[in-house]
């Protein structure tokens, strides 16, 4: 929440600035916050926040749809069984 | 070593060499396996002119020309590295296209395929890789600050198995698995009993035989496959942002489980990075994962099955 409102807050410099024009900018400043407060802690990378407002990654998926599963159980995670023995379609490794 | 796929190639799959591993295509309808292929081969191939580091004529290797001026992309670059930000946004920075520079100095820097098994020594000077924020997506036009060079390895093979795979089961009207080295992506009405894949990562290592549902994807992140030795130092491609170098080994393998590619690399790449604090972090997401430690000892988290006795 802090993150978030750090961001509205400079939305809203950013606004005052730069008048009608930045409207967008600050949105997607403010997004970008928003859609930090969900996010995971960093993993200790120099993310110092330089205030950037990136609206290409304020969407969330990976922009194409593989469709979901009948089996989906609504956790929002595929539902695996075992395959038993034999071989399978295809290997997933490292890669 | 990369992934050597070993598994039989019938009627209803294709495979071939791309970006040193191995793409494999399965079909549910035979019949439609030669346009599935036209797609898939077609799809890579725009993709590896988008964006690959080691072109000189890739899009990409024109950003890096732009010295940090703001530039105008293509819809399909700007859905890489529109994926690649919001992996890093995802992941707090554990998984950023910001890493090119890093590779390139660890020693990789062409095509894994083309690699000497040992580099020599170039007296390294390390550093953490730049932040990700820096780099500024709005709609086709990219800015990336000078001396930021772009890797998306992380996020575009997954990018590209989701993107085959949708547009097979569109165009084809058929049931698809696309895999790209092991980054599983699916699409259109699975098989019976859903899609079989065998996880593991070398011959000998610990495997399971798991079953995917229709739409399901699964990736799976190695630090002893993809790698490469540098004077003294074994070194996998993985880079830990946070210190420019290869993510230390706790783990050999993270696969993970999700409804696209994207995501399930983006969280088994970031758990590899994240070391021993990935089991509560993916535990705590849901995913259904499985992580292989240095020492073989396996750890199933949210569902992943005891399957195939690992």
């Amino acid at each position: 929440m802090i993150g978030r409102e750090r961001g509205l807050r400079r939305a809203a410099k950013i606004t005052a600035v730069m008048g009608v024009a930045s409207v967008t900018g600050a949105l997607g400043v403010a997004l970008a916050a928003h859609a930090n407060d969900g996010a995971t802690p960093a993993t200790g990378t120099s993310t110092s926040d330089d205030g950037s407002a990136n609206a290409g990654t304020s969407d969330s998926g990976s922009g194409t749809t593989t469709g979901q599963s009948s089996t989906d159980d609504g956790s929002g995670w595929p539902s695996l069984s075992g395959g038993g023995s034999g071989s399978g379609q295809a290997t997933s490794g490292g890669s | 070593m990369p992934l050597l796929e070993r598994l039989p190639v019938g009627d209803d799959c294709a495979q071939w060499m791309v970006w040193g591993t191995v793409a494999r295509l399965v079909v549910t309808e035979p019949a439609a396996l030669p346009e599935a292929t036209a797609i898939v081969r077609s799809e890579v191939a725009n993709i590896d002119e988008a964006c690959s580091r080691f072109r000189p004529d890739s899009e990409l290797a024109r950003v890096a020309s732009a010295a940090g001026r703001p530039m105008r992309v293509s819809g399909l670059l700007a859905a890489l590295i529109g994926a690649a930000l919001r992996a890093a946004r995802d992941t707090g920075g554990g998984v950023t296209p910001t890493v090119g520079a890093a590779l390139a100095t660890l020693g990789y820097d062409r095509d894994f395929a083309l690699l000497p098994a040992r580099r020599p020594a170039a007296g390294l000077a390390i550093y953490p890789a730049p932040d990700w924020r820096r780099v500024r997506l709005d709609g086709d036009l990219l800015t990336v600050p000078a001396g930021v060079e772009l890797d998306l390895g992380a996020t575009a093979k997954a990018t590209a198995a989701d993107r085959c795979a949708a547009t097979v089961a569109d165009r084809c009207g058929v049931g698809v698995l696309v895999s790209l080295g092991g980054d599983i992506a699916t699409a259109g009405p699975a098989p019976e009993g859903g899609w079989r894949v065998l996880v593991r990562d070398r011959p000998g290592d610990p495997e399971c035989l798991v079953t995917l549902p229709a739409g399901g994807a699964l990736a799976t992140s190695s630090t002893v496959s993809r790698g490469w030795r540098n004077a003294d130092e074994a070194l996998h491609h993985i880079i830990d942002p946070q210190t420019g170098r290869s993510a230390r080994p706790f783990w050999r393998t993270v696969s993970v489980a999700a409804f696209d590619c994207v995501r399930a690399n983006t969280l088994s790449t970031a758990a590899v990075v994240r070391g021993q604090r990935a089991v509560s972090w993916l535990r705590d997401l849901g995913a259904p994962a499985r992580l292989v430690a240095a020492d073989g000892s396996v750890n199933r988290l949210n569902g992943w099955p005891p399957a195939g006795g690992a």
